[in-house]
This record gives structure tokens, sequence and C-alpha cells, in this order.
């Protein structure tokens, strides 16, 4: 793990705040050698390449759910992905079939109305 | 900015919840059963909050597996506390228990099952029968994601409850008026930028830990300390900031968490000579000893040369529970083992190592989550103003939590709290207070300053400054002149945070501002860590010194309370009467 390595990505962007299109961002990065998910790349770009980046992700350990998105051409949490499975560019892209807030968070109401919809309790009356 | 500050949009509530984690949804349950109007704000979306998280277990001496004890319970309880715990507290947390878990269970929680049909248990860590005897069956599990599915009964109830929820707001400041009642808060919109009054007759914090201001730690990204700084900074004082809790499973490496449930169902630690060295350290409880116990006795094994492989971690084996126990009570750990590891736990050990878990202070409050500052040496309740969860120090964890009691904690005092607002309420129908404009310029100012400085420092680079010195100051085994010296690295850091820049001025969904804005959290708890840690020249649970190797009860059995301004400290003295029961005098502490 002693050489360096660098990983190419393009990472689909959109600020509705500025962008009147999205487009794809193409990359670079220099990985540590700790750095062995794909969340831990993303986190090493916002750091040292482009902080403007907008992802969700929390747990880091794929509990939580937040960091699904599109990892080249397949939906997964980038938490659990091992950089080694991704052939490069890794191609990230906001979940499909939901609007796009911002860059790779998609705009979840209709989701959760929808689990909303189901009345997900128990009824035990 | 007189315009935009009068602009501000309102929105009144009965109560404002900040946290949508296990305790913040019990308690917001509570309120919007009993009929009131409650807002629940959080970062992420609810189910998605850190209580998620949560593996091994919730405790309850239910005695299904054998025969057990609330009282037991509390004993173990204050002995893993290192005797710092509140005994008043304590009691209450250990006698509810049972009624809180049977609640869960008829909320629809998918507890594991017993084949009579009782809710399955497992051994934990410090857990005993008779006041120490030996290991009782006390922690409640559905399999290894306990809290995931304690998290997710929570929401579904507020669901049907009908609770209003905040979804990605992040609170930014309490609101005080003059008497120092709290009002409601200042929030930040994500998704638009905006930011917002939330009024509530009664605000309730239960917005997690801090466990991101280290370096290699369990936590999730979100836990930022937001609750504590937002405290802090209105002049209320934090309890027993020197007190954290290294989890002795943490992935070597990775830092994602391993449940003491793996012990409880039969794992063992082994050093590099294939030895299970917690026989030396704790001949009745062994590998169940409590965490701070084990996480020094690991330590102690590296610092010796018996780490494994290149001599930085040592091992936990399960691979003689069998695939099928295995996979049925720890599929995640297997899947967690396998992804973060490379080792397939069925056939191979688990390389692990002490990493920080859980913050055992925080903001001070009563049994009824009423936050309680000093005044003059005197306690005052601030009126208006609740703190739940691993936020709060109640205290029932003192100086070491024990393993299952943090979600205990969460629906009993969330629960605790929910109950005591609504009983209050009838009392408080009037209007909400005016809030001072000074209050909201205050937070305003902070956010503007932000957003209109145009160089700086980076928010990553001060956090990774703070995260790197936390973990080489703040460690398993400390001493007083590594603290010290980490106070002033953390004070010399101060003005970077406050001259924190981001390039990027987006208003939709600006995480790089969300970062900068922890930032001023993470550094208010970083400070009470280490300025309550360099003062306390003894050893108590998670605080260990080695130049002070011994517990002093004549000087130390007290709790720390530090204000952010000045960085000054102040003591209290711990509740040592229980509310029914007998005491628990403090003694040594073997296991």
């Amino acid at each position: 793990m002693s050489q360096k390595r660098i990983v190419k990505f393009e990472i689909y962007r959109y600020d509705p705040d500025k962008d009147e299109r999205p487009y794809m961002q193409k990359l670079e990065v220099e990985l540590q050698p700790t750095d062995k998910m794909l969340l831990d790349a993303i986190v090493r770009i916002k750091n040292d390449v482009d902080d403007s980046i907008s992802i969700r992700r929390s747990c880091r350990e794929g509990v939580c759910g937040s960091d699904a998105m599109n990892i080249n051409g397949k939906n997964g949490l980038a938490c659990t992905t091992n950089l080694n499975e991704l052939t490069e560019p890794i191609v990230l892209r906001p979940l499909p079939g939901l609007p796009v807030v911002r860059d790779l968070i998609v705009d979840m109401t209709h989701f959760f109305n929808q689990y909303h919809s189901i009345k997900p309790f128990l009824i035990n009356d | 900015m007189a315009a935009v500050i009068s602009s501000l949009p309102r929105r009144r509530f009965d109560v404002v919840v900040v946290g949508a984690g296990g305790a913040g949804m019990r308690c917001s349950l509570q309120l919007a059963e009993a009929g009131l109007s409650v807002a629940v704000l959080s970062k992420v979306f609810p189910t998605r909050s850190h209580t998620v998280a949560a593996q091994g277990g919730v405790s309850a001496a239910l005695g299904n597996m054998s025969e057990d004890d609330w009282y037991w319970h509390m004993y173990d309880t204050v002995k893993g506390s290192d005797w710092l715990g509140d005994q008043d507290a304590i009691e209450f947390m250990c006698r509810e228990a049972p009624h809180a878990v049977y609640e869960l269970e008829h909320f629809g929680m998918p507890f594991d099952r017993n084949p009579d049909g009782t809710i399955y248990q497992r051994p934990f860590g410090g857990h005993t029968a008779n006041f120490g005897e030996k290991p009782v069956q006390r922690a409640c599990a559905a399999a290894d994601r306990t809290g995931h599915a304690m998290l997710h009964t929570l929401y579904q109830r507020n669901v049907a409850a009908r609770t209003q929820f905040f979804v990605e707001w992040m609170a930014l400041d309490l609101l005080r008026n003059d008497d120092g009642d709290v009002l409601g808060v200042t929030a930040l919109e994500m998704e638009t930028g905006d930011i917002y009054i939330l009024e509530g007759k009664k605000v309730v914090l239960a917005t997690g830990g801090a466990g991101r201001i280290w370096a290699a730690s369990t936590n999730a990204f979100i836990n930022t300390g937001d609750g504590l700084g937002m405290a802090a900074r209105a002049g209320i004082p934090l309890q027993d900031l020197e007190f954290w809790q290294f989890h002795p499973t943490g992935v070597a490496g990775a830092g994602v968490l391993i449940t003491e449930g793996v012990r409880g169902e039969g794992g063992i630690l082994l050093n590099k000579d294939g030895e299970r060295f917690m026989e030396r350290y704790a001949p009745t409880l062994k590998d169940l000893a409590p965490r701070d116990f084990v996480s020094r006795s690991m330590d102690q094994e590296i610092k010796e040369g018996r780490g494994c492989g290149d001599g930085s971690y040592v091992v936990l084996k399960l691979d003689h529970l069998g695939a099928e126990t295995i996979m049925k009570r720890l599929p995640s750990i297997r899947e967690i083992a396998i992804k973060f590891a490379n080792v397939d736990p069925i056939k191979d050990p688990i390389p692990v190592v002490p990493t920080i878990h859980y913050q055992m202070g925080g903001i001070p409050t009563n049994i009824y989550g009423q936050v309680v500052t000093q005044v003059n040496g005197e306690p005052r309740i601030v009126n208006g103003l609740y703190a739940i969860g691993e936020c709060a120090a109640t205290s029932v964890h003192g100086a070491n939590r024990l393993g299952t009691n943090s979600l205990l904690d969460l629906i009993v005092f969330g629960r605790s709290a929910g109950n005591h607002i609504v009983s209050e309420h009838p009392e408080r129908q009037h209007s909400h207070q005016p809030i001072p404009q000074s209050a909201i310029d205050y937070s305003l100012d902070r956010v503007n300053r932000l957003e209109s400085r145009t160089s700086g420092e980076r928010a990553q680079d001060v956090g990774n400054k703070i995260r790197v010195a936390m973990q080489h100051h703040c460690g398993v085994f400390r001493t007083l002149e590594l603290l010290q010296k980490g106070v002033e690295v953390i004070e010399s850091l101060v003005p970077e945070v406050e001259n924190i820049y981001f390039k990027d001025k987006s208003k939709v969904f600006n995480t790089a501002r969300v970062e900068a804005l922890e930032l001023a959290n993470m550094i208010e708890v970083a400070r009470a860590t280490t300025k309550s840690a360099a003062n306390r020249t003894e050893s108590r649970g998670a605080h260990a010194l080695s130049d002070h190797p011994e517990r002093d009860d004549e000087n130390w059995l007290r709790h720390t309370l530090w204000f952010s301004e000045g960085s000054r400290l102040e003591y209290k003295p711990v509740t040592m009467k229980p509310m029914t029961v007998e005491s628990f005098p403090p003694k040594a502490r073997t296991f």
C-alpha cells in the first residue's frame, strides 16, 4: 500500500442555485491506505478536491441507509461498497426515479409518503 | 441586517424536541399522544439517527432466563459507574426498566423470543446476579440490531400519533430571556438554507453524543454534540465530560462497532499467544467485565507486547459458537466483519481495539429530564429546558456506562421527560413568552459571520486538528501532563474555529455549511472534555490516569460542571441516597 493510489471518478453534479442543468464532473483523487470503502473515497474527495459535492451520510457501517446512491449503474450504499470491487472511472449518480435536490441527494418525500400510507405500525387494539 | 432579522419566519409549538433518536422519539410520542403540538427536528431522517446502530440489547431485570431483580441491576449500575452515578436516578431507571421494555414490546418491537414466548435475554458486561456473584442474562435483544428495531418501532408509533417531524433541520442556538427561561431555538432548514425561529413552551434536547471529536470512533458522522454546544453557548454547564467510554471491540482500523453481545454469546478476547487474557484481569466476569475495565486490560496487553499482527490489536474469537448461533444471533456482526475486517468470524477471529463509543457526561438534569444548572453553589432548574439520552447527564452512567443501559436510558428518561412536560402543561396554557431580539441576533450574527467570511480556515482542517488532539491527549490511559497539553492545544484551536470559512455559498443542501456549524459545537465539547479531565487528579471509571491510578473518594466523589465562559469549573455532590432503598456505599471495584 505504499505506492500512490489515484482513482478516477465521474460524479453527477447539480445545484439548482447555480446550475442550469446537471452535468458529470470528472475528477481524480489520491487515496490514503486507510481509504477502503467508497464512502472513504468520497470523504477524501470532499476533503482534498472539492468540498461542494453534497451527499447524505451518517453511520458509515451500512445500518442507517443515508448514503444510498447509484454506483457504476447499480444502486448501493457507499459505506459498504469496497473500492476494490469497482472499475474506473467510478461513476456516481443519484438514486434513479426520484427528484434530485442537489448532486447525489434525492428528494425522498414521495418514498416516505408511500411508506406512511401503509400505516406502518402495529395495530393491536 | 435588521430587515432580515425581523422577517425571520416563526413557527409555534407546545414543545420543540431537538433530535429524533430513541430518546427524542420516546419523548415526542408521550407528548403527541397527550395531544400536545410537537415539533421534532432532526439533521437526518428519524430512522437514520444513531440509535439505529445500537446492537446488543436493552437491559431490564425481567428474569426470563434465570432469577433477576431490579435491585441487582441497580447495584451493577452503581458499581459500573464507579460510584459517580446518582443513586436516585439509577434506582428510578432500573425500577422502571421492565415496564419500559414491555411497553416497547406492546408497541410492536420485534424482540427475539425464547421457546416459551418470552423475550430472549443475553449476558452483557457488568450485569450480574446477587450483587456480583455471577453473570446474569439481562439484555433484551432483537438479534444484533436492537437499536434498529427500537428506532423503527418508535418512528412508527410517532407516525401513528401524528408527531410533526422537521427532517433535515439543524438546531443552531437556544433562545433564552433575561430570566434565563428557554423559549425556543433557531434552526436551519438544510434543503433551502433558510433559518427559522421555532418557539416552544418547552424545548427538549435529545441530540446524542459528540463521539466524532475523536479520530477513531464507533459513532456516526452526525454525532457532533450539537445540543451540548447549544447549551454551552447559552451559559449552561456541561457535566462530567472527562468520562468517555472506549468500547473494547471496535474493528481495528475501521472503528466500526462489534457488539459486546458477541462476548455475551460466548465470544472471547485473545492475545498473540492465544491466551484468554481477561481471565487474569477479571477472574469472575472475565470477558464480560465492564467496558472501562476490559479496554484497559486490552491496552495493557498491547502495550506489553502481546498484541496480534503488527502488535496493535487483539482478536475476538467466536468461531466456537458455531455457524448456526452466529447466523441467528449475530448476523450483522458477521457482515461487518466480512466487509470491514476481511474475516468471516465463523472461521477466523476479528481484529479489535478499544474505540471511543459513548459520552457518559452531558447536560445536567434531574430524573424528569429538567436541566439543572448551578448558581452560587446551589442547584437551579432552567425553566423550559429538558435534556434526555446521551446528550444528558442524569446521571445514571457516572464514570462508566454498562452495556445496554444506554438504550434503557433513552426510553426511561424520554418517557419521564414527556410525562413531566404533560403534567406541567395545564399550568402553562398561556401564550408563548416574547423572545428578546438580542437572543435572536446572537444566533444570526454567528451564522452571518460564517456566511460572509471570504477567507480563513477550512472546517475539515480544523476538525482534523481537534480529532487528532483528542485522540492523542485523551486516550484509554491518560497522564496529567498529556491532558494539560491537550487543554492548550484545544484552546489554541478556538480562534481557528471562529475563523472558519467555506467557499461554496449555495443555499441548497450545503453540507459544507452544516459541517462548519457542527464544528462550533464540537469545539465546546472538546474544551469541556480536556479541561474537566486535566483537573481530576484521580482514576475513576473511564478516566484512568497513569500518574494517579487510585480512586480518591475523599476529594473526587463529586460531579464536574464546566462552563464555557472562561472555561470555568465548578463541582457538585454525587447523590448517594436512592429514592426508596438502601444506598450502596463506595467499595473497591473488582470483577
